[in-house]
């Protein structure tokens, strides 16, 4: 079976009706993403692979009761939050807005790997959570404005006002640290 | 957006997870499962077990074969059901009317005294009947008034 074609919905349909190999698809399908939202929140990407880990094997519990009022990944992305804050409980008591911690020394990362998530992490981590949230919805993984607002549990008003500060904030940011290339 | 944006967008799409991660998602999720599968087994043989306990007692005391036909009857089968009329016929009143009773035998009379019983005799203890008393207090009646 081809499951590129198949959209996400389709995917967590058969994986519900008991297609075990739909759920390897959905693992392939998100992982990169949930992937990359753990590492913006987390600063270390040896914990964000746990997460990952995590997340997908409560979506192998969860899903099955998944009654489609939004988006599979909207899902993952509220799992996603909450296991990182729960690990970020763990490790440290501070919550997602922490300074930045050098990751460079993970011997398993390309070095270029470990610069642009360093860089990422630097210019998104000085805005408040909730802009955080919606860069990364918004703008990093191209959500609309109402599923962003259903990832977020909030309005679609409150999505685009935050988004507009956000925006405004990063293009600062970027301007300031000279790290703008070309 | 401007090119540092999209440029930061690009580093973060960059980001990719392990290989092997999809890997160790799938050896976790079977592990789990196989873990969360553990109390298959042990239900079953309780299970078992329990069934032998309840059975052997009650295969010891073993009841009397119940028929097939006692089983309760459906409400259809109540339905078709009949009364019976008896064989025996009541007679009629033309019948009843040829039917002679028995003659009576002549009514006692209770008035008569006894002649064998002398007047003189002595009254003794021996219960009398009514009727004797009466008589007697008849004669002294008559007596007091001569």
């Amino acid at each position: 079976m081809n499951w590129d074609e198949k959209s996400d919905a389709e995917l967590v349909r058969l994986f519900k009706s008991g297609d075990t190999a739909a759920f390897d698809a959905i693992v392939l399908r998100f992982q990169d993403r949930v992937f990359r939202l753990a590492c913006v929140w987390l600063y270390d990407e040896q914990l964000a692979a746990d997460v990952a880990q995590e997340v997908f094997v409560r979506g192998y519990k969860g899903l099955r009761s998944f009654r489609f009022r939004s988006a599979p990944f909207t899902w993952l992305y509220r799992t996603t939050r909450n296991v990182c804050r729960e690990f970020n409980r763990i490790r440290r008591p501070d919550s997602l807005d922490h300074e930045p911690v050098d990751s460079s020394a993970t011997p398993e990362r390309h070095a270029g790997d470990d610069q642009r998530a360093r860089r990422v992490r630097e210019l998104v981590a000085v805005l408040p959570k909730r802009q955080q949230e919606v860069v990364m919805l918004r703008i990093f993984e191209d959500l609309s404005v109402r599923e962003t607002a259903q990832a977020m549990g909030c309005r679609e008003g409150t999505v685009k006002a935050l988004l507009h500060k956000a925006v405004s904030q990063l293009k600062l940011n970027i301007k300031q640290t000279g790290v703008e290339r070309d | 957006m401007t090119k540092g944006l999209d440029q930061l967008k690009r580093d973060y799409r960059k980001l990719r997870a392990p290989a092997y991660l999809a890997t160790r998602i799938g050896a976790e999720v079977a592990g789990r499962g196989a873990r969360s599968r553990r109390w298959i087994p042990v239900t079953a043989a309780a299970t078992a077990i329990a069934a032998v306990v309840w059975l052997v007692p009650n295969l010891s005391q073993r009841q009397p074969p119940v028929s097939p036909g006692a089983s309760t009857p459906s409400f259809s089968t109540l339905a078709a059901l009949r009364p019976t009329t008896p064989s025996v016929k009541t007679p009629g009143l033309s019948q009843l009317r040829g039917v002679t009773m028995p003659a009576l035998s002549a009514r006692p009379n209770l008035q008569r005294q006894p002649e064998s019983q002398p007047k003189s005799q002595p009254r003794t203890d021996k219960p009398q009947s009514r009727i004797f008393i009466e008589d007697a207090h008849l004669e002294e009646k008559n007596h007091a008034h001569v």
